[in-house]
């Protein structure tokens, strides 16, 4: 050929050259693209194990707090949130019972403020309760953190890992369907435990002038629910549940300044426990830590009385609108008979 | 997002599992591409650094002790080698007569500071660890005698991995002593050798001269040691997570409950906490080997197939290696060669022969391993009927090797048989699996009750779905288990044979590297989906954290 | 070297020590054989083998062995 041989020369040292920075250039890519496909077959994932409808047996989290979504529209009167102290003690089926009213127990185990709040959010687009109560317990949690709230995120958007298990038993048919929201229950979103085990209540709030502070996240998080509610045409209440280890005068004195600042109702049962009727030996399920069965109701109905003495609640008992809640009722009793509860 | 789907994150990964998935999967990347960017030269800083911190935030104050033992051992170490030097100096210049005497002395000298620092280590070990086991038994000695004294027992709190990195600190020390390494004048190498954070949980127990440099000169990441560390990190998860984890439900309440349950399901009961136990363990190590690769450092094997073992002696050569080498070294080995037993040996071998002869002192020396092995694990009644079992056997095995011998040369009976290979590897499951009974049983009363039902009442009636339900696992799980110790038992036939799983990845000419990326996403892939974590499982920590 | 040899073969005579280099790493040398082996060397050869020279690089094979014992006497 009369091609130039320099040229050749050139033309094929520039392509070793290429070789070898092709190599490294080549690991890079290769792993690049698998952790894109590693990502992306995650948020596949995630897709098909979603749970579509919140029939425990569908697998989901909270499936008892989430049954709210299934209540028919704008029937709830009042709402609870917090985590596992008001999982435990409020018992919508008391209020139920002795008032009539329609009350949701939206707290579960665990609960960061800000979970709360994104329930508070969710439920008020299907229901317009009166009186949102905050049980005060995750309000000192450092649950806020950046770290948390990227972490929640990241569990959320790559959902496979938490519900991966759904493999079991999993229903095709399922994948892609819109949410439903079918399952009833009934206990209302409480935590039902007969369990007994009594504690001394040595100490319990023994007077201090100290002061606990609060996050300023999760005091921002506060006034920002606190005008969501009122927003909304709802009050919102801070409520602390009886409760020997997680509740101290230091404890008090801070969500009651924070109340008394912001202008929110502050109900502090550990301070009324005669009132309210704790007895230390029959209605705690952990020596101090949560309620049981019977310290709920007792706790629930003075929320009921509370409820009753605003005026602006109606007895629904013989609506048939809310003949669901009355079979509830029932339930609920043949659960208590058949654990023992008196 | 759905409503169903937003699941908060209340909880911070727990460090001290750094196998959790979740550490792994947040924490891993971070560490490597941190590792990653460090300049060459900082690399062994930020190693250094990421240890203390991790150990910081895992067990706080404890801490101190690490620092402490580094400080000690560090000065200690230099101290013999300092009076190694003056010994050589004054042997050079002393007379010749004078030579033994002058060597007498100094190594009477150096012999004193390893008892120093030997007595320390040993005597914070004991003090943290076994206070509690030796009160509680002084107190059953003086409620036998009738008296209502009872001595409290104090609380301490052990620090994370104490018993490993003593025995690595005993180690660095002997070895300086006997000269077998240098005193490291840098006490910087000397802390990331006893505090690398993958090795403080579970092990492997290196040697000084092992990893010491390796881990000082830890090397970049290249995309052999990346793709090949991250198969063995996935590998080693998937047997934690997916099989031990799974079992971890059903052997707690078989073990605790087994008053209420059959011989048959207690034995079970028994298989299955040695499974858990074996891919607990091996897959943490599997997990530890994995990320040394990824920065260049080659750790120690602790496991190699021990359930192909013939007999218990070889089961404790394949079984958690690095323990067993350390007691070798440090204690079978200086026992037998001290000047009492080698003259024991010598009239022995003369009066009873070749095998039995060293067998006493060999014997003595086994009796001592077993004592410490045992009361390694624990400070319990139970731990040290472990070692004791297991010495019991391998004595037995060595007083019977020759007499089997001759039986089967009688018998024509070839060793090398199938069949007779196929006995004695499943005649020493057995034995295992009886000797981890008694380890895991809740005191060696329990023990001894639970292996006493397997006899007096060997039916499975017990098995039942509400057993279980109570265990939190279910048919399908065993699928999954069964399926996975299938995958994990052929990649053990292909090590046994000497087959390179890797070197099998290298081999196309085209596309080796998307061979070993697929790899690791089926890896990944089948671990999100299969493994036992999550919502209704309860955190499993690594089993061997607790000695 | 013949007396090296003559002790191996006494202590276990199935090993062709003469090809073998894995003596340890291989397991043919169990621990018993080699606390008898250090008893009739240190016998043989007028040595004192101290715990810290019984590693597989000495122990491997009859030269290592063989090079060990030298060094040792020359102490």
């Amino acid at each position: 050929m009369n091609d130039n041989p320099k040229k050749n020369r050139t033309k094929i040292s520039w392509l070793n050259k290429d070789l070898l920075k092709n190599d490294k250039l080549k690991k890079i890519v290769v792993a690049t693209v698998f952790t894109f496909v590693f990502i992306g077959s995650l948020l596949l994932m995630s897709f098909v194990f979603k749970p579509t409808n919140n029939y425990p047996d569908a697998g989901i989290i909270d499936w008892e707090a989430h049954a709210v979504y299934a209540e028919p529209k704008n029937t709830i009167d009042a709402m609870f949130i917090g985590n596992s102290e008001g999982a435990y003690a409020f018992t919508p089926m008391t209020i139920w019972n002795e008032q009539g009213f329609a009350t949701y127990n939206c707290a579960g185990r665990g609960h960061p403020l800000n979970y709360s709040e994104d329930f508070l959010h969710g439920v008020f687009e299907t229901q317009s309760p009166k009186v949102v109560f905050l049980e005060t317990d995750s309000i000192f949690k450092k649950s806020l953190f950046i770290w948390r709230i990227v972490s929640s995120y990241m569990v959320s958007t790559f959902s496979v890992l938490t519900y991966h298990n759904r493999w079991k038993g999993m229903d095709a048919s399922e994948i892609g369907q819109p949410e439903k929201y079918e399952f009833l229950s009934y206990l209302k979103g409480f935590e039902f435990d007969a369990g007994v085990r009594p504690v001394d209540p040595v100490g319990h709030m023994a007077p201090t002038t100290s002061v606990r502070s609060m996050f300023y996240r999760n005091r921002s998080c506060l006034i920002k629910m606190k005008e969501f509610c009122e927003a909304h045409g709802a009050k919102l209440v801070l409520v602390s549940v009886p409760s020997t280890t997680n509740w101290n005068m230091k404890n008090h004195n801070g969500i009651e300044k924070f109340a008394n600042e912001v202008g929110i109702e502050y109900i502090d049962m550990n301070l009324i426990l005669d009132e309210v009727g704790i007895d230390w030996s029959t209605d705690t399920r952990d020596a101090g830590d949560h309620m049981n069965v019977k310290g709920a109701e007792k706790v629930s109905s003075y929320i009921g009385k509370y409820l009753a003495s605003l005026g602006i609640f109606t007895d629904h008992r013989a609506d048939s609108a809310y003949a669901q809640w009355n079979e509830s009722l029932q339930k609920y009793n043949e659960r208590k008979e058949s654990e023992g509860v008196v | 997002m759905g409503k169903l789907t937003w699941i908060f994150h209340g909880v911070l990964p727990n460090l001290s599992s750094f196998t959790s998935f979740q550490s792994v999967i947040y924490l891993l990347p971070i560490f490597v591409f941190l590792y990653a960017i460090t300049p060459k030269k900082a690399k062994k800083y930020y190693l250094l650094i990421a240890s203390y911190v991790f150990y910081f935030l895992v067990n706080g104050g404890m801490l101190i002790y690490l620092l402490v033992s580094t400080f000690l051992m560090h000065y200690f170490a230099i101290w013999i080698e300092r009076l190694k030097g003056q010994m050589n100096e004054t042997l050079k210049q002393a007379e010749k007569e004078e030579k033994k005497a002058v060597k007498k002395k100094y190594v009477r000298y150096q012999r004193g500071v390893l008892v120093l620092a030997v007595l320390i280590h040993i005597g914070a070990l004991v003090v943290l660890k076994y206070t509690g086991f030796f009160i509680t038994n002084i107190n059953r000695i003086i409620a036998a005698t009738g008296s209502s004294t009872v001595i409290a027992i104090p609380k301490f709190l052990v620090p994370l991995g104490i018993s490993f990195f003593s025995l690595q600190a005993l180690s660095y020390i002997l070895d300086v002593y006997r000269g077998i390494t240098k005193a490291d004048d840098n006490i910087l190498r000397l802390a990331l050798f006893l505090g690398f954070f993958p090795q403080i949980v579970e092990g492997p127990i290196c040697r000084y001269n092992q990893t010491a440099e390796q881990l000082w000169n830890a090397k970049p990441v290249t995309s052999e040691n990346l793709t090949f560390g991250l198969q063995r990190i996935l590998f080693g998860m998937i047997k934690k997570i997916v099989i031990a984890d799974r079992l971890n439900g059903l052997v707690g309440v078989i073990f605790s409950g087994y008053a209420g349950l059959d011989g048959g399901t207690i034995a079970l009961g028994a298989i299955f906490y040695t499974i858990q136990l074996y891919m607990d363990f091996s897959g943490v190590m599997d997990i530890v080997l994995g990320l040394a690769q990824i920065i260049g450092v080659q750790f120690p094997e602790n496991f190699e197939r021990p359930f192909f073992s013939k007999s218990i002696s070889e089961f404790w050569k394949r079984w958690h290696i690095t323990l067993g080498t350390w007691f070798r070294d440090y204690i079978f080995y200086p026992v037998t060669t001290s000047g009492s037993m080698k003259k024991l040996t010598a009239s022995a071998r003369k009066k009873i022969g070749n095998h039995y002869g060293p067998l006493i002192a060999g014997s003595i020396a086994l009796f001592s391993v077993w004592i410490c092995n045992g009361l390694w694990h624990g400070a319990d009644w139970n731990y040290i009927f472990f070692g004791m079992y297991h010495f019991v056997l391998i004595l037995l095995g060595n007083l019977i090797a020759p007499i089997v011998r001759v039986v089967n040369k009688k018998l024509k009976i070839n060793p090398e048989n199938f069949f007779y290979h196929a006995m004695q590897v499943v005649r020493t499951s057995i034995l295992v699996v009886v000797g981890e009974l008694f380890f895991r049983a809740e005191g060696l009363t329990n023990g001894f009750r639970m292996f006493g039902k397997i006899f007096t009442d060997l039916t499975f009636s017990s098995l039942n779905s509400d057993l279980l339900v109570k265990g939190g696992i279910d048919y399908l799980d065993f699928i999954i288990i069964g399926i996975t110790l299938l995958g994990v038992f052929v990649v053990s036939i292909l090590n046994e044979k000497k087959i390179s799983v890797r070197e099998l990845q290298t081999r196309p000419a085209k596309g080796a590297l998307v061979l070993q990326w697929s790899v690791i996403f089926v890896l990944a892939m089948f671990l999100v989906i299969f493994g036992a974590y999550g919502v209704g499982y309860a955190e499993v920590h690594p089993m061997y954290a607790q000695f | 070297m013949d007396q090296l040899l003559e002790i191996l073969e006494d202590i276990n005579p199935d090993i062709d020590y003469a090809t073998c280099e894995n003596l340890i790493d291989g397991h043919y040398l169990d621990s018993l054989s080699i606390i008898s082996l250090i008893a009739e060397l240190e016998d043989a050869f007028d040595i004192t083998i101290p715990a810290a020279e019984i590693i597989p690089a000495n122990f491997n094979s009859a030269k290592a062995m063989m090079a060990m014992i030298e060094r040792l006497q020359e102490d």
